[in-house]
């Protein structure tokens, strides 16, 4: 489930905007090797998982991998 | 030309009992270093297991490092961040990172013990900073924006709002 925390994971100050790095940074998080990919990868691959400890992995890195793209 | 697969050649992953790290026979790693199985089939990469009470960062250090613990910290191409930032939000920020690093380590170490009881101590310390971070600064989460009466939730600065002096945007 998703909970928004209005904080980031990692502390940016912006200094200058850049709209056309912006768009290239954008595909990390929703393009075909993105972000949002990775983590509902990982989540999906934990439906099959056996062994409870890597459940556990695959659900705290695919929360994680959300973490990244979620919007600050 | 047919190929044909032959089933009894197939391994047999039940009798796997190679693949569990050996711990009685071999020798202590040093606390940066994993181990490996001491047999193991052929061809296959491998990871090596986290080992037992790793040593860990202070949480800010583990925060500009990128991990909790020093045996897992590899810098890309050797660049890291060095400054360690101060404001209070950046304590919950490192404190949230460290139980994050905590987790995964439990995950597969759930019977460590000294872990499990950092793993408490920063859920209090985060738990209470929280708590203090909302009192001056505004909520954290939409749950905790009427505490005072009035709805803040809305209320400026958003986290894409931080700028860093002298910027221009």
């Amino acid at each position: 489930m998703f909970v928004y925390e209005k904080k980031l994971q990692y502390p940016v100050n912006i200094v200058n905007t850049n709209p056309r790095l912006a768009a290239i940074i954008i595909t990390q998080y929703g393009g075909p090797d993105g972000e949002l990919g990775a983590s509902l990868r990982y989540l999906s691959q934990r439906y099959a998982m056996p062994y409870p400890e890597l459940k556990g992995l695959l659900t705290d890195i695919g929360t994680e991998e959300s973490g990244r793209f979620d919007y600050p | 030309m047919k190929f044909q697969i032959s089933l009894e050649e197939e391994p047999k992953l039940d009798e796997g009992t190679n693949l569990q790290p050996v711990q009685a026979q071999a020798p202590a790693c040093p606390q940066t270093q994993g181990q490996l199985p001491a047999c193991a089939p052929l061809a296959n990469p491998y990871v090596p297991y986290q080992q037992k009470n790793p040593t860990v960062y202070p949480v800010r250090r583990g925060m500009i490092r990128g991990t909790l613990f020093p045996g897992l910290d590899l810098p890309f191409m050797g660049l890291v961040n060095r400054t360690e930032k101060t404001t209070p939000l950046n304590e919950l920020q490192a404190l949230c990172f460290s139980l994050g690093e905590l987790g995964l380590y439990l995950d597969t170490h759930p019977d460590d013990t000294q872990a499990l009881e950092l793993f408490n101590q920063y859920n209090t310390l985060y738990r209470d900073g929280v708590e203090a971070y909302e009192k001056t600064y505004g909520p954290l989460l939409q749950n905790n924006a009427a505490q005072d009466g009035s709805y803040t939730w809305l209320n400026n600065p958003w986290p894409w709002d931080y700028q860093k002096a002298g910027g221009e945007g």
